[in-house]
């Protein structure tokens, strides 16, 4: 999906860009473009046709008012929308340049992954702001997630940046870290147990403190096995170091998404790379855990390791 | 009457309360106990690549006799403590001890070499992270649970429950590998 048609590459020149000066240079841009007043001449002419039918059953004085009032709103409405547009083209060009830095892609646009089951969850996905490229070896994407539940008034938007990869072999059926909510497990324990996963206590008190484990019914061992006491350990260190405490970790078979609720910000760039440097250890060992599957011979692998 | 239904009551809530707060008890010494048995199971990991290092290097430096002897010694003692606390001073020990054997084994070009004694090397790494870990995880439940029972309102009657403070495991030279 990344990396195709639709992408701008740019070379690294090692300056740091610096998204008010982008910023800048887009309004002035824009504010240079003639297509920009006649844009706003247009919106005026619209709004000034829209107020004198809206006014046309009405006193001529106050037509005429109803003609001025549609004038300035078109104006003001092609003004905003110019507005927008400067901050969209600042944003996508600031991250390219910010991107092709450090040797990253990046995409505005793009479908959002759904092969994990968060992922999957809520009644639509959107996605935005894809960075892909961080690891030899394995390729990871780093992106903007909006999970929507409900529809119309309703409706329930919530952000995560989610870095997604995918291990040279499938690892674990299913694993997935979340953060430990008191009334979802009083929601369990009401309303019955889900079907597909189930809680896991490891040794760890700090860790169940933190964190909600759970895998697939009756395939305990297999988490275990994963989640060794140096895991862990890695897994505390993270919970530390993390001030958000939404963090989430999902891995189905050889997928792997690492959630936080949060948004991608120009202003914030910073962001992108504190987040990788956290999940770092965590991406890190999931890698080596999946080649060394890889380098065992498949009988070993069956009997899985003792 | 009135009253005495107050007081049945709060005998109740009382009652209940301390229920809860026994289950959470015997919930965190449960994983203090599964804890330590992750840590003995690590530890017998270490024990049990002791006589493969010893082979190895013996081959190549047969004079460190000495050195073998105190590893064969400290593993023994190591082996016959059972508690965290008496476990505590011979591990710190034989983890010097197995620190300064690989340092002996890596004077020796050859055997630094050897395919055989590098994979166990990387073996010993290994387990030596994976006995920090454990035992990270074992002092982590152990002062959540010594904090609980000795903090108000549990310490008025965690000792009544049979509720103790547990030990720490403390390995000073660990990561000498």
């Amino acid at each position: 999906m990344l990396g195709e048609a639709g992408a701008v590459h740019y070379a690294p020149t090692m300056s740091e860009p610096d998204y008010n000066e982008v910023e800048v240079e887009e309004r002035r841009r824009l504010l240079r473009s003639f297509g920009y007043w006649d844009l706003v001449a247009l919106g005026a002419v619209v709004g000034a046709g829209l107020g004198y039918l809206y006014g046309i059953a009405q006193e001529p004085r106050q037509r005429a008012w109803t003609v001025f009032g549609g004038m300035a709103v078109g104006a003001v409405c092609a003004l905003v929308a110019g507005w927008a547009r400067v901050q969209g083209r600042a944003r996508e060009r600031f991250f390219t340049r910010w991107a092709a830095e450090r040797q990253w892609l990046y995409e505005a646009r793009g479908e959002p992954f759904e092969d994990t089951l968060f992922l999957q969850s809520g009644d639509k996905r959107k996605a935005s702001d894809f960075f892909s490229g961080f690891w030899p070896g394995s390729g990871a994407v780093l992106y903007q997630h909006k999970r929507i539940v409900g529809r119309g008034d309703d409706e329930q938007e919530t952000d995560y940046v989610v870095l997604h990869f995918s291990l040279r072999r499938p690892l674990i059926d299913l694993l997935q870290i979340s953060p430990c909510s008191h009334a979802a497990e009083l929601g369990e324990r009401l309303f019955g147990h889900s079907e597909i996963d189930e809680r896991i206590e490891l040794e760890s008190t700090e860790l169940d403190q933190h964190f909600r484990i759970s895998g697939l019914r009756g395939r305990e061992d297999e988490v275990r096995r994963l989640l060794t006491p140096s895991a862990i350990v890695k897994m505390l260190d993270f919970q530390r170091a993390c001030s958000n405490g939404s963090a989430r970790f999902e891995i189905l078979g050889s997928n792997v998404a690492f959630l936080v609720k949060g948004t991608l910000s120009p202003k914030q760039p910073q962001l992108i790379e504190g987040l990788l440097e956290l999940w770092r250890p965590i991406a890190s060992w999931l890698m080596e855990e999946a080649n060394e599957q890889a380098r065992l011979p498949e009988a070993v692998r069956e009997e899985g390791p003792s | 009457m009135t009253a005495f239904y107050i007081v049945l009551a709060l005998f109740a809530f009382a009652g209940l309360l301390l229920a809860f707060s026994y289950n959470r008890l015997v919930r965190l010494r449960n994983k203090v106990a599964e804890a330590w048995r992750d840590v003995d199971v690590q530890l017998q990991r270490r024990h049990d690549l002791i006589p493969r290092l010893v082979e190895l290097v013996k081959a190549y430096a047969a004079h460190e006799s000495e050195l073998f002897a105190k590893l064969a010694r400290l593993r023994g003692e190591a082996e016959d403590a059972s508690g965290p606390d008496t476990k505590s001073a011979p591990e710190s020990e034989l983890a010097a001890a197995l620190g300064r054997t690989i340092v002996v084994a890596e004077s020796y070009p050859s055997l630094r070499a050897a395919e055989n004694f590098l994979a166990l090397q990387r073996e010993i790494a290994e387990t030596e992270n994976e006995v920090a870990a454990a035992r990270i995880i074992y002092n982590g439940n152990v002062r959540i649970f010594n904090t609980r029972i000795q903090t108000l309102p549990v310490s008025f009657y965690a000792d009544l429950l049979g509720f103790e403070p547990a030990a720490f495991f403390q390995v000073g030279a660990e990561g000498a590998v």
